[in-house]
């Protein structure tokens, strides 16, 4: 086998002669504006893109979380009660979300339920389930990209509004909630 | 990017030479060799030159596949006909050097009589520094076969040489 590798290393020391000068002229040539073309890196990623942190209606928002929040507090003893009555071993917390965090510019922060109630107006029972639908914009393809496997596809981003509609019939209010979402779908390609 | 150079040419120059010697074994006559390279480069660069990061065994694949296509077409035979070629040997695809001995030109003699598909994927190894998996996409061929005939290349280079050696000073590389 080594004398093997030595045939390879003397394979490996000759060097192929690089293109004429004629010869990379022509291909300027004919490679034309493609050749100066400005480089971009498009993402590689093969998995679906995370969209951009969402950009909601502040007070939309606001009004629906202190909803969110005010039907906890109201389903909490109801909670607690089923808590205390079951077997430890049967109870499963479920443990929260590693992303949720307190966030001090939020006008929710430091504000305490009953400050919450008063201060939004609004009534804490009879809202109904949300209604979310999904509004689709526009459908980007964004060129050819090269998969990590390095099979080449084409991508395309298709980018919706998510709207989100709570109701409280007894009322007539209504709160509506927006956030904008993409997706990004990458379809494999032929070579040629 | 603040540099004035096309990307194309930093990539062409590293590896123009090594399609070139690649295109020359692919082309059913030698002069279609660079007309194979620039084909091939353009149709693959149009598509991914915006990324700058083309894979070579994209391009070493699209010489292959313009090669076969070109073999079939009458119209490219046509131009065949009114262009005159002069047969060069592998040894002109080399970079001359003090380094290059007399051994080296008995091993590119070597090479130049190695079966075409050894040789072939020999190429893609040495000088393309593709991966076995990459040839084998190249040439649409197993795993296996790609890695059987490199070692098979390789073994009847190193009972070659010595016999081309001997030889040598009857065919000398000009």
């Amino acid at each position: 086998m080594n004398e093997l590798d030595d045939i390879e290393k003397e394979l490996h020391s000759l060097s192929p002669v690089p293109p004429s000068e004629d010869f990379c002229e022509r291909i300027e040539n004919a490679l034309g504006d493609s050749g100066t073309v400005a480089m971009c890196h498009m993402p590689q990623s093969d998995e679906m893109q995370s969209p951009p942190p969402a950009r909601v209606y502040r007070y939309p928002l606001f009004f629906g979380f202190a909803a969110l929040i005010l039907l906890g507090f109201f389903l909490s003893p109801v909670i607690l009660e089923s808590f205390l009555n079951d077997p430890v071993d049967k109870i499963v917390i479920n443990p929260q979300p590693s992303s949720v965090v307190n966030d001090g510019d939020s006008p929710l922060y430091g504000v305490s339920l009953e400050e919450l109630d008063d201060f939004s107006g609004f009534p804490t029972d009879g809202w109904l389930d949300p209604t979310i639908e999904e509004r689709f914009l526009k459908r980007v393809d964004e060129g050819v990209v090269n998969r990590k496997s390095g099979t080449p596809a084409r991508q395309f981003r298709y980018h919706y509004i998510d709207e989100t509609l709570w109701t409280h019939p007894a009322t007539q209010t209504r709160i509506l909630s927006t956030s904008p979402r993409q997706e990004v779908f990458l379809i494999d390609l032929e070579l040629y | 990017m603040t540099n004035s150079e096309p990307i194309w040419k930093a990539w062409f120059a590293k590896h123009g030479g090594k399609l070139l010697l690649f295109a020359k074994q692919q082309a059913r006559h030698p002069g279609d060799a660079e007309d194979l390279v620039q084909e091939a480069f353009i149709r693959i660069w149009r598509i991914y030159g915006h990324t700058g990061e083309v894979s070579a065994g994209l391009v070493y694949r699209a010489i292959r596949r313009l090669a076969i296509d070109w073999a079939r077409s009458l119209d490219r035979r046509k131009i065949r006909e009114q262009k005159v070629f002069l047969e060069s040997p592998l040894s002109s695809s080399f970079e001359r050097s003090l380094e290059i001995g007399e051994r080296n030109q008995a091993l590119l003699r070597a090479v130049e009589q190695l079966p075409k598909e050894q040789g072939e994927v020999l190429t893609l190894k040495i000088w393309g520094e593709l991966t076995f998996d990459e040839i084998s996409r190249t040439l649409d061929e197993s795993l296996n076969t790609v890695a059987s005939r490199y070692r098979y290349a390789l073994q009847k280079l190193k009972e070659s040489v010595p016999r081309e050696l001997k030889n040598g000073s009857g065919s000398s590389v000009k």
